[in-house]
This record gives C-alpha cells, structure tokens and sequence, in this order.
C-alpha cells in the first residue's frame, strides 16, 4: 500500500502540489432484506479504490479510480493536479493546512464479533424469527433487515502520514405494519433499535424478537388509538426519540461550513452565524453538548479523521450557551479569527471516490448528574399536567437555517395530570430550534443514557452518506407546540 | 479506465457469465466517468473526477437468490464477485417470489446520450462557476452553486440470451445566491441529458434576480392560501406522491394511500382535477428515461394518470401474475411527465386577488402515508400578491399538504418543462408545469433565509 501511495504523492509533487493525499480503500457492505416469511435478499457489495487530493497554489483538485495500480494512480493524480489548475481563477483565499504531525498508526474498532463473521444463515434465521414474531403478534404485514458495514481504509499524505483504519457498523431493523381493512386505515410502528459502531454483540444482547410483538402490538393499538388535541403542550421524550432532534437542530447547525456558507446551495446554512460563537444561549442551562469521535460505539467513531487529524472530544454547547463549532483541518487557518485553534477531525469521505469534506461527529446530550439517583420518564411525568410522552423517531423535517423544526415519532402516549396514560395518534410537534432547547426543564440520569443514530445522513454535492451517533438520556420540555397530522382525502 | 464500448461490454458480461455455475445469473454493468465542480462563498471548494465501474452479480438457484458487487472487473475479481454471490444465494431460504430470470427483450432506441455532454471539461465548468460568481459579486451577492455531469453505460445481461446497453450522459447546474446582510435568496437550476437548450446562463440569472427581489421579507400570518407554485414545486410534491403510493401491490395490501379510494379506483372514477394527466415516456426529447429497468424489463410509453382518472400504477413481475388480480407487469417510471397548459406565471399572477407564489420547496418529508401528507418548507423566494401584482418577498414557511389536494384544486397550469428536484442534482428526469392551486396550506413561520 506504501508503494502505491508514494507513486500519487510524488506524481502530484512533480507537478506542482503544495499537498497531496490518498485514500485506499475497500469498503464492504452487507444488506440482508427480509419480508414475512421469506428472505427477498442478501446483498454483498464490494467496493475497491483510491482517491487522490492535490493543493495546487492553495486550490483542491481530487481525482478517483477504481483500476489500483501504479499506472493508473500516477495518471490520475496529474488529473487531480489539473483540475486543482483550472480552478485557480475561481480561487480568492487560498486554502493553507495547519501543520500535523507525521503519523505512522492503526487503529480499529473495538469488535468482540465482526458482523462478516456471523454466516448469512444465522442472520436469515434472525429476521424471519423478528417476522415471525411480529405475524404471529398480529401484523399484517413486516420488513426486517441487516446492515453491516466494515471500512479498511489506509490513508497516506504529503504530510509524512501513513494510516490504517478498520471501522465497523451494524444495524438490525424492522418495520411492521397494520391494515384496518374497513376503515382504510393503516399504520405501521419501526424498530426502536439502532444503528450502532461495534459488532455482532449488539445484534445478539438487543430483544428482536421481543420487540417485534410488542410493535405489532402497538401497531394494533396506533389503529384504534385517540386522535391527539393540539396545542401547547409538555413533552417527555425518549432517548430513542430525542436523536433526531438533536442531530437537526443541534448537529447540522453547529457545524463551521454550514455557517460559513460552504452547503448555502444545497443543505443551507446556519442560524448559528459565526458572531454567536461563546454568545448563543442555545437552550436551557441543563443543555450540555459535546461532539465526540471518539465515543465508544459511535458511529463516527475512529482513530483519524479522513485528513489525518486524530480524532478527539469537544464542548459544542456547555450549560446552555454555544461555545465550539465542529470543523476541519482547513478551516483552523483560514478562519483563524474565529478562535476555532483545536484541530476537531471532522473530515470524513464516503466512498474512495469521494472528496473528504467536514462531517458531523458524534454529537450527544450529557446526562444530568443526580448523585446516583435514577431518573427517567417516570419522575418527568409525575410534574407534567398536560403532554405527550414520545418514544421513537418518525417524521423529520428543518428548515435550511435549522430554525423551525417539525418531528413525529413511533409511539405516544397522553400525559394527564402526572400520569402516563392512552395511546394517541397524528401527533407531531414544531417548534424553533432555540426556543425549543429553552424549554428543556429535565435531563434523566446517566442510567437511561442510549445511542441513537443515522447510518445514512445526506449531505454535499455530490452527494454522500454519513453515519453518526447521538446519544441522550430521557428528556422533558414544556409548552411545545404539538400538531394534529389527521386528515381526510 | 476507458468507457465501455457495446462489444466491450457485451465481452465482460459474458466472461462473468462463464464464471457462473448457478442455473441463472443476471449480470449488470455501469461503468461511469464523472466530473464536478463546486463553489461557494464566491470562490471555489472542491472538485473531482472520477471513473469507476460497479459490476452486480444476481445468482439464482431455483427460489434462492444472492446479489455480489465489485468496482473491478479483471478476471479474478469477475470470478470473486460471481462466487460470492453463489454463496449468498445458496445459503439464502427459498423465496416464493423469486421469478426467473428474463431471456431476450426488445427495447426502444434510447434518447439518454449526447456526446456534448461527455464532452464536458473541468474548464468549462469552472466557466459556468465563474460566471455565477462574476454576476453575483457585480450584484454584491454571494454565490455557491455545483456543476456536474456524468456519462455510463447501463449494461444488463441474463444467462437466458438477454443483453441491454444503453449509453447516458447526464448534466446538472444548480447556484444559491444570497445577500450579503443574509435577508435574501435566490436559486436557479436545472438538469438535462444534451447541451442543447442547457442554457446555465438563464439559471444563473434567475438565481439572481430572486436574491436581489427576496432580500428584506415581511412575516405574514400562517394560513391557506390561493398559491402559485413553480414547476419545481410541483414536480417535488408529485414525485412524493408517485413512489410507494402508485405501487400495485401496496394499494391491493391496503397501504397506499389510494386503497381507501379503491371503490373511485376501481370505478373509473376522477381521483384528481380532470387536467391532470402524467405518464412516462422514454422517448420523450427533452426528458428521456431509460429505456430498461434494473431486472431488464423494457420500459415503454404509460398512462399513470389520465383526465384525473388512475390509470395504472407500478407493478413488479410477481405481483403481476400472483396479486388480487391478474394485473399488467409495470416497472417503475424512468420519467415523470406532466401535460401542461397555457397558462404564463404572469396570467396566473395577474388573476390572483391575494395570494402566495413560490419558487421552491424544501425538506418535504412524509407526515402521514395513509392520507399522503407531507410537510416541507418554502425557500428561495416566496412573494405576496395583491389584486393581480407581485407586491413584496415575505417570510418562509412550513407547509403541510397532500398532492392529492394540490392535484385537485388546479385553477391554471403553465406549459410544462424540465425541473431539477429540490434534493437530487443528476439524474432527475421530470417535466412539469406551474400551477395555480387553491387553499394550500401553510402551517408556520419560519425564519430562515
């Protein structure tokens, strides 16, 4: 591998660049789909090659292939180097690199049994016990699936660095829905598991099975259920609710190339301006976020980011007020102003053919410290007169400023008068982003800290895929606005 | 790597063929070039080139069936990718639904290639970059925008005679401009398959001018509202409506949202206003599709929606034979084409007392299935009118609506024409006109620019 990426770094060297790196990879997926009674599915995909990233006069220019040999690495290299030229005139401020150390490392995640070892037989078996579970419980209808994913990547650049990274990520999901045949209505209700960074223990110590009848269970009940009333109300909301929201209205806006205007053309930019940075009271003094690439069984969690940088963990909102935004290498010099000197490791890149750009690490909620006390959904409730107890994401939407917010969920339940009670339906609630972080009066102990998380989250042009984990514990909010999402067509 | 020639193709295909021991094997090729560029805060950012090939390994052993990928294709990662998915398929359990693998087809002369697009260099579209960011500066605005295009080859061949390639060259332009004090924003955008009509200076101009009318917004009350919305906006509500719910099989399982309207299905029965008629065709020239599916089928001319009436909806090869009922096999849309009408954004403007017209949608993500509810926000240009004039921008929205409503409260239509969705850039193969549509509904403020 050294010899294949000492031919880009002196290729792209001759001819001109200041800086140079390249990614090898192979990445490999396995999807396994399962509906009812059968498997429709088992998908490996195998993905091998290398990217190369040139600075030209302080411009990027980036080239991939998927041929990995000397010939090849060595030609598209120079066409790197050639694109980082065309675009010199487009270039005004150029691009300088905080100098990194030289790293000669390894790293891999902590694995007790990687999901490409367990035989696609014991995972079949799986998925048609989670259907069955579900069937038997009264389902009309399930779809279950497995995602594993495993990164070897080796990363050298310019900088003297040659890194090699095994990251590995598994997801067991479902979905089970109901029909009412007379009414028309159906409704369906998602697994509360997660996508999570470590192996096959996870899939073996989660209750599947359990959980299936229960979602069917549920899912019966969404059917005949109570319409929710709108209006303002308080809100207990799960761990496995909350990750969503912290992601949207927490994680994309505090990231630095939002704010600075680099995603304006397709995700947006930021209500987190850079002016608020130390100022922003972001929410309640009970709020304290920190980004973290390296949490134990984050999905972003590695050694190194995809600039080389090691990874780390940093205060993003501390006691309610903002205080670091998640950046990149790039960003440490050109936007020295700002006071953003940490090196952050957010560069990460989907696909050997694709350009590393700032990606969110794992962005979590700290639990509040009780002295050891438990407390959790219980203890919110008994304080609460009028709300909604959430478990569960469901629908998402944000605006491209992250101010208004609307979420729905997989399970809620009424709140009267400190008890937790029906089930209700067509609920969601919307609210912007600050005044809903203000609202938070209660965060549960560390006991009922979980991760939630997004194997796929979208972003760039062209686009890609990142995966990253939040975690919380549970959380309540007062006077939210909750909506009624029923309608007659 | 050098793109593949049919007989080059035709050549890995059946090599990998060879390699099979499986009774039935599909395999699919897509060896792509592609280049981008992208720019924002009037400078560049990144760009790349890439060439890649993707190879997928479908085996079959009876009701069993297992799917490899590989992004090479030597002869040992042929043999590698082929075994692997032997084995997947073996250890799979049967699957009833399993159908066999399809022999030769007959497909349309595809429409999906220009040469001028592959032609495309990094140089041309650092111009187009320059160009946005030139005119945007001499408006003391900020641009961002991304510039992209592709060229592949789809290339299909079965163990049972069935060999399909079909080139693509897809282009795609998309620029954000803002104000500087960030109190407006325009978007201009669009995608083709051939450089002509590809005019990315009218995109960027409209981008502009958007940016410099948008800027300094007044909040007005949530509500429903008469709506003029763009040919963007209406692809975007649409196509949300086309995928899941237009499918055969959820409709007759009871999880579409049109099986609670089954008794107006069935009947022959207006489900939408009587001008809305949408329907695929490959050969359409200013928004072809593909002229075979992912399986191989060929993709023809289809009605989905006539006068109002469903006509037919998606409909896989096993649904088809072994549903409810025997129902015509149907693969997805390889475009999505919507009649127009004569209408101008001016007449409909001009004909709107008080009301709302808009340029873009935003983050439209599913509420509820059952009803097709969805709910997104307006961006990029949102304006009152009052008695027949555009009078001024005003604040963003969250909006919660069903396309169905959309579809059924049409009071003009605009001539149809190609749209770029809200979050696709390559490959958006929709052609739709503007409309002006009654009582929409929008469901809060929101105070992004």
């Amino acid at each position: 591998m050294k010899e294949l990426a000492d031919v880009a770094l002196d290729a792209a060297k001759s001819k001109g660049a200041s800086y140079c790196d390249i990614r090898i990879n192979r990445f490999r997926r396995q999807f396994i789909f399962a509906r009812e009674d059968r498997i429709q599915n088992t998908v490996s995909l195998d993905a091998f090659g290398f990217g190369v990233r040139v600075l030209v006069d302080g411009v990027w220019g980036f080239a991939a292939g998927s041929l990995v040999d000397k010939d090849t690495i060595a030609r598209l290299a120079v066409v790197a180097t050639d694109i980082a030229k065309a675009n010199k005139a487009l270039q005004t401020d150029p691009v300088i690199l905080v100098p990194v150390p030289a790293v000669n490392d390894t790293w891999q995640t902590p694995v007790t049994k990687s999901p490409f070892r367990v035989s696609t037989k014991v995972k079949a078996d799986l998925l048609l016990g989670i259907n069955a579970a579900a069937m038997k419980a009264g389902a009309n209808f399930v779809n279950s699936a497995i995602f594993a994913v495993e990164e070897d990547k080796f990363f050298a650049s310019t900088d003297g660095s040659y890194i090699s990274q095994l990251l590995t990520r598994v997801w067991p999901t479902f979905n089970v829905t109901c029909v009412d045949k007379a009414s028309g209505k159906f409704k369906t209700r998602g697994s509360l598991s997660t996508p999570i960074g470590t192996g096959w223990e996870y899939v073996e110590g989660y209750p599947l099975i359990e959980e299936a009848a229960l979602a069917a269970e549920q899912c019966k009940q969404k059917l005949a259920c109570k319409s929710v009333t709108p209006g303002k109300k308080d809100l207990v909301l799960s761990p496995e609710h909350l990750w969503l929201t912290i992601h949207e209205s927490i994680g994309h806006p505090t990231e630095l190339d939002r704010a600075l205007g680099y995603e304006a053309n397709y995700a947006g930019t930021s209500f987190v301006t850079t002016d608020k940075l130390g100022k922003l009271k972001y929410g309640a003094n009970l709020l304290n976020i920190v980004g973290d690439r390296t949490q134990k069984d984050g999905l972003a969690t590695c050694g190194y980011d995809d600039d080389g940088v090691k990874t780390t963990s940093f205060d993003i909102i501390k006691d309610g007020t903002f205080v670091g935004y998640q950046t990149i290498r790039e960003q440490n010099a050109r936007f020295k102003a700002l006071g953003e000197t940490t090196l952050k490791a957010c560069s990460y890149a989907d696909n050997y053919s694709s350009v590393p750009f700032q990606r969110m690490p794992n962005v979590s909620m700290k639990p509040h410290d009780w002295n050891g006390k438990k407390v959790g959904w219980e203890e919110m409730v008994a304080d609460v007169k009028d709300g909604v107890l959430i478990e569960g994401a469901g629908s998402f939407s944000i605006d491209q400023q992250r101010y208004n917010f609307q979420f729905g969920g997989q399970v809620f339940y009424e709140i009267k008068d400190g008890k937790k009670g029906e089930m209700l339906r067509d609920v969601a609630y919307q609210a912007k982003t600050p005044d809903f972080w203000a609202s938070l009066d209660m965060v549960g102990s560390d006991h009922y800290y979980k991760l939630g998380g997004s194997f796929f989250d979208g972003k760039g042009q062209p686009g890609q895929s990142n995966s990253v984990s939040h975690g919380s514990s549970w959380c309540r909010f007062r006077g939210v606005n909750v909506i009624n999402t029923g309608r007659k067509i | 790597m050098s793109f593949l020639s049919e007989s080059e193709a035709k050549a890995v295909t059946q090599k990998a063929l060879s390699l099979a021991s499986a009774p039935e094997t599909i395999v699919s090729l897509t060896p792509t070039r592609a280049g981008n560029t992208r720019f924002s805060r009037n400078e560049a950012q990144t760009s790349g080139s890439s060439e890649t090939m993707n190879v997928v390994i479908q085996s079959f052993y009876g009701l069993k069936k297992g799917t490899a990928t590989t992004d090479q294709f030597d002869d040992r990662s042929l043999l590698e990718c082929v075994r692997s998915a032997e084995e997947l398929a073996r250890l799979a359990p049967d699957n009833k639904e399993t159908m066999p693998v399809l022999g030769p087809q007959t497909y349309l002369e595809s429409r999906m290639y220009s040469p001028d697009v592959e032609a495309i260099s990094a140089s041309w579209r650092a111009k187009v970059a320059a160009d946005a960011i030139a005119g945007s500066k001499a408006k003391s605005l900020i641009a961002a925008g991304f510039v992209t295009n592709q060229s592949l080859a789809n290339v299909i061949a079965t163990s049972k005679g069935l060999f399909g390639y079909e080139k693509e060259s897809d282009v795609a332009y998309s620029l954000t401009v803002r104000a500087q004090d960030d109190t407006g924003s325009g978007w201009g955008g669009g995608t083709g398959n051939r450089m002509t009509g590809f005019d990315t200076g009218a995109m960027t101009a409209r981008a502009i001018d958007l940016a410099l009318r948008t800027q300094k917004p007044v909040a007005l009350e949530p509500g429903n509202y008469t709506t003029v919305l763009s040919a963007e906006c209406v692809a975007d509500l649409t196509l949300t409506m086309m995928f899941g719910g237009f499918d055969a099989r959820n409709y007759d399982e009871g999880r579409s949202f049109l099986s609670q309207l089954s008794k107006q299905v069935e009947g022959g029965e207006k489900i939408f206003g009587e001008k809305v008629n949408i329907f695929t065709d490959p050969l359409h020239p200013d928004c072809p599709g593909n002229v075979f599916d992912s399986e191989g089928l060929p993709v023809k001319k289809v009605d989905w929606i006539k006068d109002g009436v469903v006509k037919t909806m998606v409909c896989g090869r096993y649904w088809a034979e072994n549903g409810k009922k025997k129902r015509a096999v149907r693969p997805s849309p390889a475009n999505g084409i919507m009649t127009g009408g004569t209408s101008s954004v001016d007449d409909m403007v001009a004909s709107t007392q008080r009301g709302l017209i808009v340029s873009r949608f935003w983050y439209i993500r599913p509420l509820d299935p059952q009803t097709c509810l969805f709910t997104g926000l307006t961006r990029d240009g949102i304006f009152l009118i009052e008695n027949g004039k555009i009078t001024r921008p005003v604040k963003n929205f969250r909006w919660n609506e069903t396309p169905v409503k959309m579809l059924r409260n049409i009071e003009a239509m605009g001539p149809s024409r190609r749209v770029i969705t809200s979050e696709q850039d390559l490959g958006s193969s929709l052609y739709f006109p503007p409309l002006k549509v009654t009582d929409f509904t929008f469901a809060s403020l929101s105070d992004a620019v």
